[in-house]
Protein backbone atom coordinates (compact mmCIF):
# COMPACT_ATOMS: atom_id res chain seq x y z
CA UNK A 1 0.00 0.00 0.00
CA UNK A 2 2.62 2.15 1.02
CA UNK A 3 4.44 1.55 -2.26
CA UNK A 4 1.35 2.52 -4.29
CA UNK A 5 1.30 5.87 -2.56
CA UNK A 6 4.94 6.05 -3.98
CA UNK A 7 4.26 5.37 -7.08
CA UNK A 8 0.90 7.41 -7.21
CA UNK A 9 2.64 10.20 -6.32
CA UNK A 10 5.36 9.78 -8.79
CA UNK A 11 3.09 9.64 -12.31
CA UNK A 12 2.04 12.89 -13.33
CA UNK A 13 -0.30 14.98 -11.52
CA UNK A 14 -2.38 14.82 -15.24
CA UNK A 15 -2.35 11.14 -15.17
CA UNK A 16 -4.19 10.95 -12.05
CA UNK A 17 -6.63 13.51 -13.14
CA UNK A 18 -7.61 11.83 -16.35
CA UNK A 19 -7.66 8.27 -14.06
CA UNK A 20 -10.06 9.95 -11.82
CA UNK A 21 -12.26 11.40 -14.24
CA UNK A 22 -12.36 7.98 -16.24
CA UNK A 23 -13.28 6.55 -13.05
CA UNK A 24 -15.95 8.91 -12.74
CA UNK A 25 -17.17 8.25 -16.08
CA UNK A 26 -16.89 4.67 -16.34
CA UNK A 27 -17.37 3.27 -12.85
CA UNK A 28 -20.62 3.52 -11.07
CA UNK A 29 -19.15 3.44 -7.61
CA UNK A 30 -15.70 4.12 -6.31
CA UNK A 31 -15.04 1.05 -4.63
CA UNK A 32 -11.74 1.03 -5.41
CA UNK A 33 -9.11 -0.98 -3.59
CA UNK A 34 -5.48 0.58 -3.17
CA UNK A 35 -4.45 -2.29 -5.65
CA UNK A 36 -6.84 -2.35 -8.28
CA UNK A 37 -5.78 1.64 -8.42
CA UNK A 38 -2.26 0.74 -8.91
CA UNK A 39 -3.07 -1.57 -11.62
CA UNK A 40 -5.71 0.42 -13.29
CA UNK A 41 -2.71 3.49 -13.28
CA UNK A 42 -0.41 1.02 -14.55
CA UNK A 43 -2.29 -0.43 -17.40
CA UNK A 44 -3.30 3.45 -18.79
CA UNK A 45 -0.23 5.44 -17.99
CA UNK A 46 1.99 4.84 -20.95
CA UNK A 47 -0.28 6.27 -23.08
CA UNK A 48 2.09 6.20 -26.34
CA UNK A 49 2.36 2.79 -26.48
CA UNK A 50 -1.24 2.46 -27.13
CA UNK A 51 -1.32 5.13 -29.76
CA UNK A 52 -1.84 3.48 -33.73
CA UNK A 53 1.95 3.21 -35.13
CA UNK A 54 1.16 5.30 -38.06
CA UNK A 55 0.20 8.32 -35.38
CA UNK A 56 3.36 7.35 -33.15
CA UNK A 57 5.77 7.25 -36.28
CA UNK A 58 3.86 10.91 -37.33
CA UNK A 59 4.90 12.35 -33.76
CA UNK A 60 8.72 11.12 -34.28
CA UNK A 61 8.86 12.50 -37.82
CA UNK A 62 8.40 16.16 -35.85
CA UNK A 63 11.25 15.87 -33.93
CA UNK A 64 14.38 16.96 -34.59
CA UNK A 65 17.32 13.90 -35.50
CA UNK A 66 19.43 13.70 -32.17
CA UNK A 67 15.47 13.85 -30.30
CA UNK A 68 14.96 10.75 -32.53
CA UNK A 69 18.21 9.04 -31.91
CA UNK A 70 16.96 9.15 -28.35
CA UNK A 71 14.16 8.25 -28.44
CA UNK A 72 14.88 5.16 -30.02
CA UNK A 73 16.39 4.49 -26.39
CA UNK A 74 13.35 5.20 -24.30
CA UNK A 75 12.04 1.54 -24.79
CA UNK A 76 11.63 -1.35 -27.15
CA UNK A 77 8.35 -0.36 -28.66
CA UNK A 78 10.10 2.58 -29.73
CA UNK A 79 13.53 1.65 -31.06
CA UNK A 80 11.55 -0.76 -33.45
CA UNK A 81 8.74 2.03 -34.49
CA UNK A 82 11.67 3.78 -35.36
CA UNK A 83 13.87 1.07 -37.25
CA UNK A 84 10.69 0.28 -38.73
CA UNK A 85 10.98 0.58 -42.56
CA UNK A 86 7.93 2.29 -43.17
CA UNK A 87 9.64 4.62 -40.44
CA UNK A 88 12.63 5.27 -42.82
CA UNK A 89 10.55 6.27 -45.89
CA UNK A 90 8.26 8.79 -44.07
CA UNK A 91 11.39 10.03 -42.44
CA UNK A 92 13.16 10.74 -46.14
CA UNK A 93 10.80 12.82 -47.01
CA UNK A 94 11.49 15.49 -44.70
CA UNK A 95 14.23 18.30 -45.87
CA UNK A 96 17.67 17.26 -45.38
CA UNK A 97 20.31 18.18 -43.05
CA UNK A 98 23.63 20.00 -43.84
CA UNK A 99 26.77 18.43 -42.82
CA UNK A 100 29.82 20.47 -42.52
CA UNK A 101 33.44 18.89 -42.37
CA UNK A 102 35.87 20.83 -40.73
CA UNK A 103 39.74 19.96 -41.40
CA UNK A 104 38.90 16.88 -43.64
CA UNK A 105 38.25 14.38 -40.21
CA UNK A 106 35.24 15.98 -38.20
CA UNK A 107 31.81 16.05 -39.16
CA UNK A 108 28.68 17.97 -37.62
CA UNK A 109 24.99 17.77 -38.96
CA UNK A 110 23.13 20.93 -38.81
CA UNK A 111 19.62 20.60 -38.24
CA UNK A 112 17.70 23.22 -40.84
CA UNK A 113 16.65 26.34 -39.59
CA UNK A 114 18.64 26.33 -36.86
CA UNK A 115 22.32 27.13 -37.59
CA UNK A 116 22.43 28.46 -34.17
CA UNK A 117 24.90 26.92 -32.22
CA UNK A 118 22.46 24.54 -29.98
CA UNK A 119 21.19 22.60 -33.30
CA UNK A 120 24.74 21.79 -34.22
CA UNK A 121 25.16 17.41 -33.69
CA UNK A 122 28.60 16.71 -33.87
CA UNK A 123 29.44 13.50 -35.90
CA UNK A 124 32.62 12.83 -35.39
CA UNK A 125 34.83 9.97 -36.33
CA UNK A 126 31.98 8.44 -39.04
CA UNK A 127 33.73 5.26 -39.52
CA UNK A 128 34.77 3.87 -35.67
CA UNK A 129 37.76 1.50 -36.58
CA UNK A 130 38.81 4.52 -38.96
CA UNK A 131 42.00 6.04 -38.26
CA UNK A 132 41.57 9.46 -37.51
CA UNK A 133 44.38 11.07 -38.77
CA UNK A 134 43.48 9.78 -42.25
CA UNK A 135 42.14 12.94 -44.65
CA UNK A 136 38.43 11.42 -45.34
CA UNK A 137 36.78 12.15 -48.38
CA UNK A 138 32.79 12.98 -49.03
CA UNK A 139 31.77 10.87 -52.18
CA UNK A 140 28.12 11.65 -51.40
CA UNK A 141 25.55 10.83 -49.29
CA UNK A 142 21.71 9.07 -50.69
CA UNK A 143 19.06 7.99 -48.92
CA UNK A 144 20.75 8.87 -44.95
CA UNK A 145 23.99 6.85 -46.00
CA UNK A 146 27.26 8.26 -46.62
CA UNK A 147 29.93 7.29 -48.68
CA UNK A 148 33.24 8.26 -47.77
CA UNK A 149 36.85 7.64 -49.05
CA UNK A 150 40.36 7.11 -47.87
CA UNK A 151 43.55 7.08 -49.99
CA UNK A 152 45.80 5.11 -48.66
CA UNK A 153 49.45 4.47 -50.00
CA UNK A 154 48.27 1.84 -52.68
CA UNK A 155 44.91 1.72 -52.88
CA UNK A 156 41.61 3.50 -52.53
CA UNK A 157 39.56 2.23 -49.45
CA UNK A 158 35.52 3.58 -49.57
CA UNK A 159 33.51 3.07 -46.81
CA UNK A 160 29.41 3.43 -46.59
CA UNK A 161 27.95 4.25 -42.92
CA UNK A 162 24.69 4.95 -41.66
CA UNK A 163 26.04 7.98 -38.81
CA UNK A 164 22.93 7.32 -37.55
CA UNK A 165 23.00 3.59 -36.64
CA UNK A 166 26.77 3.44 -36.55
CA UNK A 167 26.68 0.90 -39.24
CA UNK A 168 29.59 1.10 -41.44
CA UNK A 169 30.89 -1.18 -44.30
CA UNK A 170 33.74 -1.32 -46.01
CA UNK A 171 33.67 -1.99 -49.78
CA UNK A 172 36.23 -3.81 -51.41
CA UNK A 173 39.60 -2.42 -52.27
CA UNK A 174 40.17 -0.66 -55.92
CA UNK A 175 43.07 -1.49 -58.06
CA UNK A 176 45.37 1.45 -57.66
CA UNK A 177 46.82 3.18 -60.75
CA UNK A 178 47.34 0.76 -63.74
CA UNK A 179 50.18 3.02 -65.41
CA UNK A 180 50.93 6.66 -64.69
CA UNK A 181 48.68 8.74 -65.09
CA UNK A 182 45.47 6.69 -64.41
CA UNK A 183 44.68 7.74 -60.97
CA UNK A 184 41.10 7.84 -59.96
CA UNK A 185 39.72 11.70 -60.34
CA UNK A 186 35.97 12.13 -59.94
CA UNK A 187 33.45 9.87 -57.42
CA UNK A 188 29.82 9.63 -57.15
CA UNK A 189 27.40 7.29 -54.56
CA UNK A 190 24.09 6.99 -55.51
CA UNK A 191 20.61 4.58 -55.72
CA UNK A 192 18.53 3.83 -58.87
CA UNK A 193 14.80 2.93 -57.34
CA UNK A 194 14.38 1.19 -60.94
CA UNK A 195 16.67 -1.72 -59.54
CA UNK A 196 17.02 -0.84 -56.06
CA UNK A 197 20.64 -0.78 -55.87
CA UNK A 198 23.29 1.25 -54.61
CA UNK A 199 26.14 1.56 -56.48
CA UNK A 200 29.57 3.88 -56.24
CA UNK A 201 31.30 4.83 -59.35
CA UNK A 202 35.12 6.33 -59.63
CA UNK A 203 36.39 7.70 -62.99
CA UNK A 204 39.90 6.87 -63.79
CA UNK A 205 41.66 10.16 -65.75
CA UNK A 206 40.99 10.02 -69.00
CA UNK A 207 43.88 8.85 -71.63
CA UNK A 208 44.66 9.34 -74.91
CA UNK A 209 44.90 5.72 -77.34
CA UNK A 210 45.48 4.89 -80.78
CA UNK A 211 42.54 3.69 -82.68
CA UNK A 212 44.26 1.81 -85.57
CA UNK A 213 40.78 1.20 -87.13
CA UNK A 214 40.20 4.96 -88.24
CA UNK A 215 44.24 5.77 -87.70
CA UNK A 216 43.43 8.72 -85.39
CA UNK A 217 44.06 9.40 -81.30
CA UNK A 218 41.19 9.29 -78.94
CA UNK A 219 40.29 9.75 -75.45
CA UNK A 220 38.84 7.42 -73.29
CA UNK A 221 37.89 7.25 -69.89
CA UNK A 222 38.28 3.90 -67.62
CA UNK A 223 35.24 4.07 -65.20
CA UNK A 224 34.94 1.52 -62.13
CA UNK A 225 31.72 0.58 -60.79
CA UNK A 226 30.84 -1.01 -57.65
CA UNK A 227 27.31 -2.78 -56.55
CA UNK A 228 26.80 -2.83 -53.08
CA UNK A 229 26.45 -6.59 -51.82
CA UNK A 230 28.66 -7.91 -54.65
CA UNK A 231 32.52 -8.91 -54.14
CA UNK A 232 34.06 -6.75 -57.06
CA UNK A 233 34.32 -3.85 -59.01
CA UNK A 234 33.76 -4.07 -62.75
CA UNK A 235 35.43 -1.74 -65.16
CA UNK A 236 34.34 -0.23 -68.51
CA UNK A 237 35.85 2.15 -71.29
CA UNK A 238 33.24 5.07 -71.49
CA UNK A 239 33.80 8.59 -74.19
CA UNK A 240 35.76 10.80 -72.20
CA UNK A 241 35.17 13.44 -69.87
CA UNK A 242 37.45 15.86 -67.95
CA UNK A 243 36.66 16.45 -64.18
CA UNK A 244 38.57 18.75 -61.62
CA UNK A 245 40.68 16.11 -59.33
CA UNK A 246 38.17 14.90 -56.61
CA UNK A 247 35.10 15.92 -57.79
CA UNK A 248 32.26 14.12 -55.60
CA UNK A 249 29.43 13.80 -57.82
CA UNK A 250 25.87 15.70 -57.46
CA UNK A 251 23.21 12.90 -56.91
CA UNK A 252 19.36 14.05 -57.91
CA UNK A 253 16.80 11.81 -60.09
CA UNK A 254 18.75 8.81 -59.51
CA UNK A 255 21.31 10.72 -61.33
CA UNK A 256 24.88 11.75 -61.02
CA UNK A 257 25.87 14.98 -62.07
CA UNK A 258 29.75 16.64 -62.00
CA UNK A 259 31.32 19.65 -64.50
CA UNK A 260 33.11 17.98 -66.73
CA UNK A 261 34.87 19.28 -70.62
CA UNK A 262 33.99 17.00 -72.50
CA UNK A 263 36.01 15.72 -75.25
CA UNK A 264 35.91 18.99 -77.19
CA UNK A 265 37.15 21.09 -73.98
CA UNK A 266 33.73 22.74 -73.55
CA UNK A 267 32.45 23.28 -70.49
CA UNK A 268 29.27 20.42 -69.99
CA UNK A 269 27.23 19.14 -66.91
CA UNK A 270 28.15 15.53 -67.18
CA UNK A 271 25.48 12.73 -66.17
CA UNK A 272 25.49 9.42 -64.80
CA UNK A 273 22.47 7.09 -64.64
CA UNK A 274 22.73 4.87 -61.94
CA UNK A 275 20.21 2.26 -62.94
CA UNK A 276 21.25 1.91 -66.74
CA UNK A 277 24.83 3.36 -66.16
CA UNK A 278 24.57 5.34 -68.96
CA UNK A 279 26.66 8.82 -69.48
CA UNK A 280 24.99 11.88 -70.67
CA UNK A 281 25.25 15.36 -71.41
CA UNK A 282 22.88 17.42 -69.54
CA UNK A 283 22.83 21.51 -71.43
CA UNK A 284 24.49 24.04 -69.16
CA UNK A 285 22.50 27.47 -68.16
CA UNK A 286 22.83 30.45 -71.15
CA UNK A 287 25.14 32.82 -69.32
CA UNK A 288 28.68 33.77 -71.56
CA UNK A 289 31.05 31.27 -71.22
CA UNK A 290 34.79 32.80 -73.03
CA UNK A 291 35.66 30.33 -75.71
CA UNK A 292 39.16 30.77 -75.00
CA UNK A 293 38.65 29.97 -71.23
CA UNK A 294 36.87 26.53 -70.61
CA UNK A 295 39.60 25.23 -68.54
CA UNK A 296 38.95 28.25 -66.06
CA UNK A 297 35.44 28.19 -65.88
CA UNK A 298 35.54 24.43 -64.46
CA UNK A 299 36.92 25.97 -61.70
CA UNK A 300 34.92 29.21 -61.37
CA UNK A 301 31.16 27.41 -61.71
CA UNK A 302 30.31 25.48 -58.76
CA UNK A 303 27.70 22.42 -59.18
CA UNK A 304 24.73 21.70 -56.34
CA UNK A 305 21.67 20.71 -55.82
CA UNK A 306 19.07 22.87 -54.04
CA UNK A 307 15.76 22.81 -52.99
CA UNK A 308 15.68 19.47 -55.44
CA UNK A 309 16.92 21.47 -58.29
CA UNK A 310 19.75 21.30 -60.05
CA UNK A 311 21.75 24.62 -60.09
CA UNK A 312 24.80 26.40 -60.65
CA UNK A 313 26.58 29.54 -59.01
CA UNK A 314 28.97 31.25 -60.87
CA UNK A 315 30.20 34.83 -60.83
CA UNK A 316 29.93 35.90 -64.24
CA UNK A 317 32.54 38.57 -64.88
CA UNK A 318 36.23 38.02 -63.64
CA UNK A 319 36.55 40.42 -60.90
CA UNK A 320 32.73 40.94 -60.24
CA UNK A 321 31.62 41.30 -56.22
CA UNK A 322 28.33 39.31 -57.54
CA UNK A 323 27.84 35.40 -57.84
CA UNK A 324 24.97 34.43 -59.58
CA UNK A 325 22.77 31.30 -58.87
CA UNK A 326 20.98 29.31 -61.40
CA UNK A 327 18.27 26.73 -60.97
CA UNK A 328 16.95 24.05 -63.14
CA UNK A 329 13.65 24.06 -62.48
CA UNK A 330 12.62 21.17 -64.39
CA UNK A 331 15.30 18.72 -64.63
CA UNK A 332 16.53 18.32 -67.77
CA UNK A 333 15.03 20.88 -69.34
CA UNK A 334 17.34 23.80 -70.97
CA UNK A 335 14.82 26.83 -71.66
CA UNK A 336 13.97 25.95 -67.40
CA UNK A 337 17.10 27.26 -66.32
CA UNK A 338 16.37 30.25 -64.13
CA UNK A 339 18.44 33.28 -62.84
CA UNK A 340 17.62 32.68 -58.97
CA UNK A 341 19.59 34.76 -57.20
CA UNK A 342 22.32 37.64 -57.63
CA UNK A 343 24.50 37.42 -54.38
CA UNK A 344 26.57 40.51 -54.24
CA UNK A 345 28.66 42.71 -51.25
CA UNK A 346 31.14 44.77 -52.17
CA UNK A 347 33.41 43.71 -48.80
CA UNK A 348 34.18 40.13 -50.60
CA UNK A 349 35.69 40.62 -53.89
CA UNK A 350 35.96 37.47 -56.22
CA UNK A 351 39.07 37.57 -57.91
CA UNK A 352 40.55 35.42 -60.78
CA UNK A 353 41.85 32.86 -58.69
CA UNK A 354 41.84 29.20 -59.65
CA UNK A 355 41.03 27.71 -56.41
CA UNK A 356 37.36 27.41 -55.10
CA UNK A 357 35.86 30.99 -53.82
CA UNK A 358 31.89 30.45 -53.00
CA UNK A 359 29.59 27.72 -52.95
CA UNK A 360 26.09 28.58 -51.49
CA UNK A 361 24.64 26.20 -48.68
CA UNK A 362 21.08 26.84 -48.21
CA UNK A 363 19.67 29.29 -50.09
CA UNK A 364 15.77 29.93 -50.37
CA UNK A 365 13.60 32.98 -51.26
CA UNK A 366 13.67 35.75 -49.25
CA UNK A 367 15.07 33.83 -46.26
CA UNK A 368 18.85 33.96 -44.63
CA UNK A 369 21.16 32.34 -47.37
CA UNK A 370 24.26 30.62 -46.35
CA UNK A 371 26.96 30.37 -48.28
CA UNK A 372 31.05 29.28 -47.60
CA UNK A 373 33.34 32.20 -48.89
CA UNK A 374 37.23 32.61 -49.30
CA UNK A 375 40.21 31.11 -51.39
CA UNK A 376 39.74 27.73 -49.75
CA UNK A 377 36.02 28.20 -48.68
CA UNK A 378 37.08 28.19 -44.89
CA UNK A 379 34.15 31.35 -44.19
CA UNK A 380 30.06 30.91 -43.92
CA UNK A 381 29.12 33.58 -44.44
CA UNK A 382 25.42 34.57 -43.63
CA UNK A 383 23.36 36.72 -46.39
CA UNK A 384 20.33 38.47 -46.05
CA UNK A 385 18.71 39.04 -49.56
CA UNK A 386 16.21 41.66 -48.06
CA UNK A 387 18.35 43.78 -46.56
CA UNK A 388 21.64 43.05 -48.93
CA UNK A 389 23.51 42.43 -45.17
CA UNK A 390 26.04 39.66 -44.50
CA UNK A 391 28.03 38.73 -41.60
CA UNK A 392 30.73 36.09 -41.24
CA UNK A 393 29.64 32.65 -38.70
CA UNK A 394 32.57 31.50 -38.52
CA UNK A 395 34.87 34.47 -36.63
CA UNK A 396 36.75 32.17 -34.20
CA UNK A 397 40.12 31.99 -36.07
CA UNK A 398 39.55 28.82 -37.56
CA UNK A 399 41.00 29.07 -41.43
CA UNK A 400 40.70 25.86 -42.48
CA UNK A 401 38.93 24.25 -45.16
CA UNK A 402 35.36 23.47 -44.51
CA UNK A 403 33.23 21.10 -46.86
CA UNK A 404 29.32 21.41 -46.74
CA UNK A 405 26.99 18.91 -47.94
CA UNK A 406 23.46 17.71 -47.84
CA UNK A 407 22.45 15.06 -46.11
CA UNK A 408 18.64 13.62 -45.60
CA UNK A 409 19.12 11.12 -42.60
CA UNK A 410 17.49 7.52 -42.12
CA UNK A 411 17.45 4.96 -40.02
CA UNK A 412 17.86 2.17 -43.44
CA UNK A 413 20.15 -0.29 -42.51
CA UNK A 414 23.18 -1.38 -43.98
CA UNK A 415 21.94 -5.08 -43.54
CA UNK A 416 19.27 -4.36 -45.54
CA UNK A 417 21.08 -2.33 -48.71
CA UNK A 418 22.90 -5.39 -48.96
CA UNK A 419 20.02 -8.04 -48.68
CA UNK A 420 18.15 -6.08 -51.08
CA UNK A 421 20.84 -7.35 -53.65
CA UNK A 422 20.18 -10.69 -52.92
CA UNK B 1 -33.44 17.27 -36.99
CA UNK B 2 -33.43 19.49 -40.09
CA UNK B 3 -34.09 23.09 -39.74
CA UNK B 4 -34.82 25.25 -42.29
CA UNK B 5 -32.40 26.12 -45.20
CA UNK B 6 -31.37 29.46 -43.65
CA UNK B 7 -29.66 27.46 -40.68
CA UNK B 8 -27.34 25.04 -40.88
CA UNK B 9 -28.64 20.97 -40.67
CA UNK B 10 -27.71 20.20 -37.09
CA UNK B 11 -26.40 16.76 -36.51
CA UNK B 12 -26.72 14.62 -33.64
CA UNK B 13 -23.29 12.68 -32.52
CA UNK B 14 -23.68 10.38 -29.94
CA UNK B 15 -20.66 8.89 -28.06
CA UNK B 16 -19.58 6.06 -26.33
CA UNK B 17 -20.71 6.70 -22.99
CA UNK B 18 -24.23 7.72 -24.46
CA UNK B 19 -24.07 11.27 -24.32
CA UNK B 20 -25.76 12.94 -27.57
CA UNK B 21 -24.51 16.23 -28.54
CA UNK B 22 -25.90 18.57 -31.49
CA UNK B 23 -23.47 20.23 -33.66
CA UNK B 24 -24.16 22.32 -37.00
CA UNK B 25 -23.31 19.78 -39.75
CA UNK B 26 -20.45 22.37 -41.39
CA UNK B 27 -18.71 22.22 -38.29
CA UNK B 28 -19.21 17.89 -37.83
CA UNK B 29 -18.32 17.72 -41.43
CA UNK B 30 -14.34 18.63 -40.37
CA UNK B 31 -13.79 15.15 -39.32
CA UNK B 32 -13.39 13.35 -42.64
CA UNK B 33 -15.34 10.19 -41.29
CA UNK B 34 -18.58 12.11 -40.63
CA UNK B 35 -18.41 13.77 -43.80
CA UNK B 36 -18.17 10.53 -45.75
CA UNK B 37 -21.30 9.29 -43.85
CA UNK B 38 -23.18 13.19 -44.54
CA UNK B 39 -22.17 12.54 -48.39
CA UNK B 40 -23.72 9.06 -48.17
CA UNK B 41 -26.72 9.46 -46.49
CA UNK B 42 -26.06 7.72 -43.65
CA UNK B 43 -26.36 10.42 -41.46
CA UNK B 44 -29.99 10.79 -40.08
CA UNK B 45 -30.16 8.90 -36.61
CA UNK B 46 -28.01 9.91 -34.14
CA UNK B 47 -24.52 8.84 -35.40
CA UNK B 48 -22.87 6.45 -33.26
CA UNK B 49 -19.23 6.60 -32.04
CA UNK B 50 -18.05 4.14 -30.33
CA UNK B 51 -14.70 5.06 -29.72
CA UNK B 52 -15.16 8.81 -28.28
CA UNK B 53 -16.57 9.64 -24.95
CA UNK B 54 -18.43 12.18 -24.50
CA UNK B 55 -15.79 14.82 -23.00
CA UNK B 56 -13.68 14.06 -25.58
CA UNK B 57 -16.43 15.14 -28.25
CA UNK B 58 -17.28 17.72 -26.55
CA UNK B 59 -13.19 19.19 -27.23
CA UNK B 60 -13.07 17.68 -30.59
CA UNK B 61 -16.63 19.62 -31.64
CA UNK B 62 -14.97 22.55 -29.97
CA UNK B 63 -12.08 22.64 -32.01
CA UNK B 64 -13.99 21.89 -35.66
CA UNK B 65 -16.10 24.61 -34.32
CA UNK B 66 -13.63 27.23 -34.17
CA UNK B 67 -12.05 25.59 -37.44
CA UNK B 68 -15.43 26.02 -39.27
CA UNK B 69 -15.33 29.74 -38.47
CA UNK B 70 -15.16 31.27 -41.78
CA UNK B 71 -13.63 34.86 -39.81
CA UNK B 72 -11.20 33.28 -37.52
CA UNK B 73 -7.95 34.45 -38.87
CA UNK B 74 -4.84 32.46 -39.43
CA UNK B 75 -3.14 34.70 -36.42
CA UNK B 76 -6.45 33.68 -33.82
CA UNK B 77 -6.41 30.24 -34.80
CA UNK B 78 -2.64 29.84 -34.06
CA UNK B 79 -3.10 31.26 -30.95
CA UNK B 80 -6.24 29.58 -29.96
CA UNK B 81 -4.42 26.48 -31.17
CA UNK B 82 -1.66 26.89 -28.66
CA UNK B 83 -3.92 27.18 -25.82
CA UNK B 84 -6.24 24.04 -26.90
CA UNK B 85 -3.20 22.01 -26.66
CA UNK B 86 -2.61 23.13 -23.07
CA UNK B 87 -4.08 19.83 -21.51
CA UNK B 88 -3.14 17.04 -19.41
CA UNK B 89 -1.74 13.71 -20.94
CA UNK B 90 -4.86 11.95 -20.79
CA UNK B 91 -6.62 14.42 -22.81
CA UNK B 92 -4.44 14.63 -25.32
CA UNK B 93 -4.36 10.89 -25.21
CA UNK B 94 -8.10 10.88 -26.09
CA UNK B 95 -7.62 13.78 -28.19
CA UNK B 96 -5.13 11.72 -30.63
CA UNK B 97 -7.18 8.69 -30.30
CA UNK B 98 -10.62 10.43 -31.67
CA UNK B 99 -8.90 12.65 -34.12
CA UNK B 100 -7.84 9.81 -36.04
CA UNK B 101 -10.72 8.02 -35.38
CA UNK B 102 -12.64 10.77 -36.98
CA UNK B 103 -9.79 11.67 -39.47
CA UNK B 104 -9.50 15.32 -38.40
CA UNK B 105 -6.03 15.76 -40.26
CA UNK B 106 -5.50 19.22 -38.78
CA UNK B 107 -6.51 18.35 -35.36
CA UNK B 108 -4.23 14.76 -34.97
CA UNK B 109 -1.09 17.39 -36.47
CA UNK B 110 -1.50 19.90 -33.69
CA UNK B 111 -1.49 17.21 -30.92
CA UNK B 112 1.34 15.22 -32.56
CA UNK B 113 3.16 18.85 -32.96
CA UNK B 114 2.48 18.78 -28.99
CA UNK B 115 3.49 15.96 -27.88
CA UNK B 116 6.50 16.05 -29.99
CA UNK B 117 7.08 18.95 -28.23
CA UNK B 118 6.93 17.57 -25.30
CA UNK B 119 9.93 15.21 -26.18
CA UNK B 120 11.76 17.42 -27.95
CA UNK B 121 15.58 18.33 -26.25
CA UNK B 122 15.01 15.62 -23.58
CA UNK B 123 17.23 12.82 -23.22
CA UNK B 124 15.92 9.13 -22.85
CA UNK B 125 15.23 9.21 -18.91
CA UNK B 126 13.63 12.37 -18.87
CA UNK B 127 11.07 10.92 -21.58
CA UNK B 128 9.92 7.35 -19.70
CA UNK B 129 9.79 9.70 -16.80
CA UNK B 130 7.24 12.23 -18.44
CA UNK B 131 5.43 9.33 -20.17
CA UNK B 132 5.64 7.00 -17.61
CA UNK B 133 7.12 4.37 -19.72
CA UNK B 134 9.22 1.49 -18.23
CA UNK B 135 12.55 0.70 -19.58
CA UNK B 136 12.39 -2.95 -20.57
CA UNK B 137 15.91 -3.10 -22.11
CA UNK B 138 18.32 -5.54 -20.15
CA UNK B 139 21.40 -3.80 -18.91
CA UNK B 140 23.56 -5.83 -22.06
CA UNK B 141 21.10 -4.04 -24.89
CA UNK B 142 21.18 -0.64 -23.16
CA UNK B 143 25.45 -0.80 -23.27
CA UNK B 144 25.31 -2.20 -26.77
CA UNK B 145 22.60 0.82 -27.76
CA UNK B 146 24.74 3.29 -26.08
CA UNK B 147 27.98 2.00 -27.62
CA UNK B 148 26.15 2.25 -30.78
CA UNK B 149 25.41 5.97 -30.99
CA UNK B 150 28.41 6.91 -28.85
CA UNK B 151 30.59 8.29 -31.34
CA UNK B 152 27.87 10.11 -32.99
CA UNK B 153 26.21 12.13 -30.55
CA UNK B 154 28.20 14.46 -27.96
Amino acid sequence: MATGRCKLESVLESLILQYEEDSKNEMTTTAYTENQKTDQQQRTSDRMSELPCHVAMDIFGKLPIQSIVYCRRVCKAWRDLILDPRFTRLHLKSAPILMFQFDSVKIYMVEPDACDGDAITKVNNCCSYMPTSNTIRIVGSCNGLLCFQVDGLRCTIFHISNPLTGECMTIPKIKAALTGGNYLCAFGFGFSSKTNLYKVIAMRCPQKIWDSSETSWHWHMEVEIYTVGTATWRSTVCPAYHFLCGSSGIFLNGTLHWLALDVNHTLVICSFDIGNEQFQTIPMPPFPISSSDQQNELYRQKIGQLGGCLCIHACENLGSHSVVLWMMKDYGIKESWTKELVFEDRRWQYSRCTGEWVQLIRYSRNKETLLLHGYRLTDVISWDPKTGNSRRLNDHGSRSRIRVFHHIPSFLSLEDVVMGEN
Amino acid sequence: MSLSPSTSKMLSLKSSDGKVLEVEEHVAVLCETIKSLVEDGCADSPIPLANVDGATLGNVMEWCKKHADQKASADDLEDWDAEFVERDQGELYHLIMAANYLNIKGLLDLICQKVADMIKGKHPEKIREIFNIENDFTPEQQEQIRKDNSWAFE
